[in-house]
């Protein structure tokens, strides 16, 4: 098909990729920082160029750009706080190699990240329903707690979210965690307890430095995963975020403004932004992990 | 190797075959977003298959609210990818289709309207709401009149006649009276458009007759200060919305709804078993010889520009909408009170209604009808409205007051304004 | 805790022996509980499509379903309020060609990074990992009107063109074809080989595990994608599952009973092929994963 010539074979094989690459990537990429340099509202009207005027007026006008960033962020810090610890408590007892029943746990902890993110933002409707919710009724009531307004009120709804998310990705990123100890050679820890070293001493000085490059990868995707949010809190509480926009992220706010106003330079601007914010973020945390290594 | 190309080439066809699939033939699609219009419009698009066009069937579509509107606005942007023929598009909302540019791209209804001499027989304050610079691209469902829906059971036999209230300090002194009896009872729901009604009731609007927003202005914020005031007291409260707030009318804590002409039929469809309890009174007045309703809500019917069937549409809206017979059905339906004057001292608007205890509904509707006020349309009214439902919870709350959030969001209006001109 | 270090005695075992039973309590009390912190919604997602809106908003809460009605069934299925039907059929055929193409692309883009030299490769390699770093929402707005444009909005095509380019399956096969080794190729050639003989004979076999891998990973992404779905699709017979599912939630009467039995439709056969080759594909897709 391709001949038998060494030298076009390879410009063949890549070309399909590279021209998708290109026309559904590329291009995209370009337009996309060309257009948030103008006004357009709708698909038909002439765009007009405005400069940065798109840009000054995210940054210094758009309250609710700043508050989904601020939610976002929010999400970001409040959902990794619940979900290393768990992960890594998780990850330690299912390491353990007298455990039974590891392939069920492991399997069960699993399951919610292969659920579609609207599917689970539809049971957890019920999950934090006010009255008839499964949290304020199993869990609050018994506790002689009152019933939380989880998705009325503008305060609880990140905790909402944050708890959602904690469900979805505690076991997968239990399981890297996993991953990351089963390469942990055995006789450094061995080593360490002859030594007298406590188990909890084991576990801060030898494991936990071991598992940097794990938390790492957990870091970095958990914090692309939280700007990539969308599903799952534009079903639970709608796509303007609910009460307040408390559970409006930036995937949100880009679309309501791109797909629902239709104001595509200003979406273009904001689709910039964030990936400036991702950037930086990233950048920010491989200089941090540096740091710690340094230390 | 072989199995494998099999299965792609398979897929390609199941591809191509799905990608072509066809559309049924001369088949007309309307979309609602509530379902009692979806039940009329079905059963009018049978009467005019059989009177007037035998070849005439029309899919009448039911979208969520929000989503129709979403998708309409990209269907017509986009040349009409996967728009419908008719399209019942909500007044909130029309003000989004406007921007940008100007065309809505909903066709144009003059002629239809101004030939078929239609226009005096619509109430003009009501077609307003669907006319952009002399173009008009809707036509309205109801007049909305707003009236206080009571359970009779328990204001009555509690000794009070909501009939005979004239003030709302009346109705707040009855409510306290039965507040003081049974706590578990609210006797008003501060729903979500309540404040902009009572608000229209007293003569202003979020935005006035010159397109400014006026959400801020002093009597604004005094309402809103009003019903929170009775929140705290206990004779007004907010459960949640949904299946929760049905429950809550089921169970009797909820004993009284401020609501359009849309609400009765929304209780008939929510909470058929409270058949025979309730009863509908004129609004109470701010003051003496005040007004004794408001305006709520209201859909206008459009056609869509790139439809392949307008004629059809136009006729098919004329038939239903621009009738006596159409009016008068849709009342009996779904309580909705005929913006079509001609309609509106027709006999059957005036049959004893069983659900609301054998009252003549339309009696009441067509009393205070004339009084209802008018409501003014804004480009940027659906943005507005979504800045106010982010911050309605808080100021139910009290986290925010009233005065702080009502600037903040005129602001951003009038920036916005600013910003696109 | 302290272990004991020295030489144990008596006393010491048995302590340490109650101490192995109290662990082990701990252990699995902590298991259990997670396991039913995870498992109980998807349990009352089953239960509660089988119940009515009446029981499903009712007190007290009830995890199981007592009287069980296969009314939300029926009515999910003959279509009445969305074409559900239809729409897990789209969304089949979604994923499938969506997968097939990634893989298609992903594997010839790889071979050719993996067993050529050829100008410019390093400079292409270095871009594709630079631009790797640019979120996809920056290139949803133009992606949009170049879909309009192309008059592929409300077509499948405007799904699956777009998400078939994918720069972390091209390394990923790239990884996987690198280990072939160039003996085998050399082999063919002088056997009369053609290059595009070698990749689909040699290369295509030799990786099939890699494959099997990405093949999973993109499925499941289509499979359970909302955003660009939600974007491009306009009328209800082209919807995706999530996408109709979504329209269910904001319709004035939300049939819960319904969308619960929708949603457990969609996610069976994903748990059914994650339970038949369990632990293969979660290993590998870690690993995967740990490599993206």
């Amino acid at each position: 098909m391709f001949g038998r010539g060494r030298k076009i074979a390879p410009y063949l094989f890549i070309s399909p990729f590279f021209l998708g690459y290109a026309i559904f990537f590329l291009y995209p990429v370009i337009q996309s920082l060309q257009l948030s340099f103008y006004r357009q509202v709708g698909l038909t009207n002439p765009p007009r160029f405005i400069g940065f005027d798109n840009y000054v007026r995210l940054v210094t006008k758009d309250a609710l750009f700043i508050k989904a960033l601020t939610n976002t962020t929010y999400y970001a810090l409040g959902s990794i706080l619940i979900i290393v610890p768990l992960a890594l408590l998780l990850a330690l007892i299912l390491h353990s190699p007298k455990l039974r029943f590891r392939e069920f746990f492991r399997f069960l902890y699993f399951t919610p990240n292969i659920t579609a993110g609207v599917v689970v933002g539809i049971i957890f409707g019920l999950v934090f329903e006010e009255q008839y919710g499964l949290i304020n009724n199993l869990l609050l009531a018994p506790l002689g707690l009152e019933n939380v307004r989880w998705l009325r009120e503008a305060r609880w709804i990140m905790p909402a979210v944050i708890l959602l998310g904690a469900w979805k990705w505690t076991g997968i990123n239990a399981i890297y965690f996993m991953v990351g100890l089963q390469n942990i050679p055995p006789e450094l820890k061995e080593a360490a307890r002859v030594d007298g070293a406590t188990r909890w001493q084991v576990f801060w000085h030898v494991t936990l430095p071991l598992l940097r490059p794990i938390l790492a990868f957990v870091l970095t995707i958990a914090i692309i995963g939280s700007y990539n949010l969308f599903a799952e809190p534009a079903i639970l509480v709608g796509m303007e975020g609910g009460p307040n926009n408390a559970g409006m992220t930036m995937t949100m706010y880009l679309y309501a403004r791109g797909f629902r106003e239709l104001k595509m330079g200003y979406a273009s601007a904001i689709g910039y932004s964030l990936a400036v914010i991702i950037l930086v973020l990233s950048v920010v945390q491989l200089f941090l992990i540096r740091a710690f290594r340094e230390d | 190797m072989r199995k494998l190309k099999v299965a792609l080439l398979f897929l390609v066809a199941l591809l191509l075959l799905s990608a072509v699939a066809p559309v049924a033939a001369q088949e007309l699609e309307l979309w609602a977003f509530v379902n009692t219009h979806a039940r009329w419009f079905r059963e009018q698009a049978e009467r005019y298959a059989e009177e007037i066009n035998p070849d005439f069937s029309l899919n009448v579509i039911e979208i969520a609210y929000g989503d129709l509107h979403d998708r309409l606005l990209i269907s017509i942007q986009s040349g009409g990818v996967g728009a419908p023929d008719i399209a019942d598009v909500e007044q909130g909302r029309f003000g989004s289709f406007l921007r940008g540019g100007g065309d809505p791209g909903f066709v144009e209804l003059n002629a239809l309207l101004d030939e078929g001499g239609h226009t005096e027989n619509l109430v003009a304050a009501r077609q307003a709401l669907y006319t952009s610079m002399g173009s008009v691209y809707g036509i309205e469902h109801a007049l909305t009149p707003v009236v206080l829906y009571y359970r009779a059971d328990v204001w009555e036999g509690a000794g009070f006649d909501p009939q005979e209230f004239v003030t709302w300090d009346d109705f707040v002194d009855a409510g306290r009276a039965i507040v003081d009896q049974n706590p578990d009872v609210i006797p008003l729901h501060i729903h979500n458009g309540l404040h902009e009604l009572l608000l229209r009731q007293q003569g202003h609007d979020y935005f006035n007759a010159d397109g400014e927003v006026t959400i801020d202005s002093e009597e604004s914020i005094a309402l809103m200060d009003w019903l929170l005031a009775l929140k705290d007291e206990g004779v007004a409260g907010d459960p949640p919305e949904g299946d929760a707030l049905w429950a809550a009318f089921k169970d009797g804590t909820l004993i009284s709804m401020v609501g359009a002409d849309w609400y009765g039929g929304f209780f008939k469809d929510n909470a058929p078993e409270l058949s025979g309890k309730w009863k509908a009174a004129p609004l109470p007045a701010f003051e003496e010889g005040g007004r004794r309703t408001s305006v709520w809500g209201g859909t206008g019917a459009t056609v869509v520009k790139t439809s392949e069937n307008v004629e059809e549409a136009l006729s098919f809206l004329e038939f239903s909408m621009l009738s006596i017979e159409g009016n008068v059905r849709r009342f009996e339906l779904t309580t909705l009170w005929p913006p079509y004057i001609p309609a509106m001292d027709n006999a059957r608007l005036h049959a004893a209604d069983e659900y609301f205890s054998g009252q003549d509904l339309g009696a009441l509707f067509a009393d205070v009808g004339p009084e209802a006020p008018p409501q003014w349309q804004s480009p940027f009214r659906s943005q507005l409205n979504s800045l106010l439902a982010a911050v309605r919870q808080d100021i139910k709350d009290g986290n925010r007051s009233p005065a702080d959030a009502f600037a903040e969001i005129a602001d951003t209006i009038r920036d916005e304004m600013e910003f696109e001109s | 805790m302290r272990l004991a270090l020295s030489r144990p005695s008596d006393a010491d075992e048995r302590k340490s022996l109650y101490l192995k039973l109290f662990e082990a309590t701990v252990v699995y009390a902590i298991l259990f509980f997670f396991a039913l912190l995870v498992g109980i919604p998807f349990l009352y997602m089953i239960t509660g499509s089988f119940k009515t809106n009446g029981q499903l908003f009712s007190w007290p809460i009830n995890l199981l379903a007592p009287e069980p009605t296969l009314n939300n069934y029926e009515r999910l299925l003959s279509g009445e309020e969305i074409p559900y039907l239809r729409q897990m059929i789209n969304s089949v055929v979604i994923a499938v060609s969506q997968s097939a193409l990634t893989l298609l692309f992903a594997s010839m883009v790889g071979w050719g990074f993996a067993k050529y030299e050829f100008r410019g490769k390093t400079f292409l390699t270095i871009f594709l990992l630079f631009t790797f770093a640019i979120p996809f929402q920056v290139t949803l707005v133009p992606l949009f009107q170049m879909i309009v444009r192309l008059g592929l909005l409300d077509n499948y095509l405007g799904v699956i063109l777009p998400s078939s380019v994918s720069a972390f399956g091209a390394f990923f096969m790239r990884q996987a074809m690198v280990s072939i080794p160039s003996e085998l190729l050399d082999a063919g050639r002088i056997d009369g080989a053609s290059e595009w003989g070698l990749f689909w004979r040699i290369g295509i076999p030799l990786s099939r595990g890699a494959l099997s891998i990405l093949c999973v990973l993109v499925f499941l992404t289509a499979w359970n994608d909302y955003l660009w779905p939600l974007i491009v699709l306009r009328t209800p017979e082209k919807f995706t599952y999530p996408v109709g599912l979504a329209t269910l939630k904001g319709l004035y009467k939300i049939e819960y009973g319904m969308i619960l039995g929708g949603a457990f439709i969609a996610t069976l056969p994903i748990v059914l092929i994650f339970v038949a080759g369990r632990n293969q594909i979660l290993d590998n897709l870690t690993i995967g994963a740990v490599k993206q």
